[in-house]
């Protein structure tokens, strides 16, 4: 039924750097318009897990799912790099942004977005520019369109960033700590940014550290730690009664950062 | 001595400092795509080409390709050595600029779907310029004064030109004094107006 097939679907998960194992047969669904938090311990995986959706790194074994459609290729046991064109397919429905926003330097914030439009879908001049403009006005930057990166705070460029990201119209966003980079006062705006998104029904996974983010704008919020899932819940729930030990220490030593 | 030779020779020496500059430039783009390629015999042949011609003196290219090949002018081998080996070196200081680009930008590049030339073309290649351009710079400086070398082999330059007056009249003072002022204001020039357009390459946009 497609009513009932996530959007989204890691499966059986393991990912190694040599000898290291960072991910261990991790599985995880998300439904469409699903907002989850990925929390845990720094060195935890979550960079790496989100770096696996989009092929940044290959698994080292597991599959991933989009709507369906397995994404990672397989040849003689070992997951192979998947050709540029399949790749680019898989990259401009999984959207990304990064903890430090990596918004290219040598242009405006417009012409990054409209750059990343015409190079990845090939838009033409005028409605890549439209785009780029409306999207600006939608984070609250239409001012900001002739700035170049090092002109803007670390708020603004993340915001900079979701815009470009959202340009190309994916399916799915995958957030890798979008805030941890920008002084506490500037928070807000990319995290009102992102509620904004997932009420408009992105589906999204969020690797964050905003617990107050996590309990009011994820439906779902998962505690990654030692390469697996601890464990799981609706965030509200997760994360005022948190099950594991584990989880209730990670709590306990946010709450008193 | 007589200073109505020094108009052509400095001009000798503007011309080899730029065309081989200009060679240098040009083919370095070609090796460090090369020593970035994803094939391992041009990536092999890039790194050949940039330790041998880096490892040998210029004196000992100049001899070998003049004396030994023996098919270019005295000029014409000037300009060809001292443009090949430009290139291994712009190759060198253009790769360091390119690895100097935040590699978080090409990952963006890459989960943004930018096909790889593309990003390479429009983000990171011209960033790197503006890396590297005081290098090239201070290479085409460093140029201006191993053009002397051009001597040797008998380009008639500003040095062969002093020298061969030290040895008519017996003056060693005044033709390399005023050779060695030339040589400074060219270089001055060249500092200046590389400056210019280094600024001018960067716009209104920092990489760091
Ligand atoms: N490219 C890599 N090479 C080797 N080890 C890596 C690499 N990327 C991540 N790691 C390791 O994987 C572990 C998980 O890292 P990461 O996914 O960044 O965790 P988190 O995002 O939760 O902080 C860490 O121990 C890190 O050192
Ligand atoms: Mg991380």
């Amino acid at each position: 039924m497609e009513a009932t097939r996530p959007q989204l679907a890691v499966k059986d998960l393991s990912k190694s750097f040599g000898d290291h194992t960072v991910l261990s047969h991790l599985d995880l669904h998300l439904d469409r318009g699903e907002v989850v938090a990925l929390i845990g311990p720094s060195g935890g995986g979550k960079s790496t897990l989100l770096r696996c959706l989009n092929q940044l790194e290959l698994p080292t074994s597991g599959q991933v799912e989009l709507d369906g459609q397995e994404l990672v290729a397989y040849r003689g046991g070992r997951a192979v790099a998947s050709s540029p064109k399949a790749l680019q397919k898989i990259r401009r429905q999984v959207g990304m942004v990064f903890q430090q926003f990596n918004l290219f330097a040598n242009m405006t914030a417009e012409q990054n977005i409209v750059f990343a439009q015409r190079a990845a879908l090939g838009t033409s001049k005028d409605e890549a520019h439209a785009r780029a403009r409306a999207l600006l006005d939608r984070v609250g930057l239409a001012h900001k369109a002739g700035s170049h990166p090092a002109q803007l705070s670390g708020g603004q460029q993340q915001r900079v960033a979701i815009a470009r990201s959202l340009a190309l119209d994916p399916a799915v966003m995958l957030f890798d700590e979008p805030t941890s980079a920008i002084d506490p006062e500037m928070r807000s705006e990319v995290l009102a940014v992102m509620r904004e998104l997932a009420e408009g029904g992105m589906t999204m996974l969020v690797s964050t550290h905003e617990m107050g983010f996590a309990k009011q704008a994820s439906d779902r919020t998962v505690f990654l730690c030692d390469g697996g899932i601890l464990e799981q819940g609706p965030s509200r729930q997760l994360l005022d009664e948190p099950q594991h030990d584990r989880t209730r220490q990670f709590l306990r030593a946010l709450a008193e950062a | 001595m007589d200073f109505s030779l020094l108009p052509e020779a400095m001009l000798l020496t503007v011309e080899i400092t730029l065309a081989a500059m200009g060679i240098g430039m040009v083919l370095g783009v070609l090796v460090v795509v090369a020593r970035r390629s994803r094939f391992r015999v041009l990536r092999a042949v890039a790194v050949v080409w940039t330790d041998v011609v880096r490892g040998v003196p210029p004196l000992v290219w100049l001899m070998l390709v003049f004396l030994g090949i023996g098919l270019f002018t005295a000029l014409g081998t000037a300009i060809i050595v001292f443009g090949l080996v430009a290139s291994a070196y712009c190759a060198e200081i253009y790769r360091s600029g390119l690895e100097a680009v935040p590699r978080g930008q090409t990952e963006a590049l890459a989960a943004l779907a930018v096909p790889a030339r593309t990003g390479q073309l429009r983000v990171v290649a011209p960033q790197a310029a503006v890396i590297a351009a005081p290098a090239v710079l201070s290479y085409a400086i460093g140029l201006v004064k191993d053009s002397s070398l051009a001597s040797v082999i008998g380009v008639a330059e500003l040095t062969f030109v002093a020298n061969r007056a030290a040895n008519r009249t017996g003056d060693g003072i005044t033709p390399f004094v005023t050779v060695g002022v030339l040589y400074l204001l060219f270089s001055l020039l060249l500092a200046v107006a590389g400056k210019l357009g280094t600024q001018r390459l960067e716009g209104r946009w920092r990489t760091r």
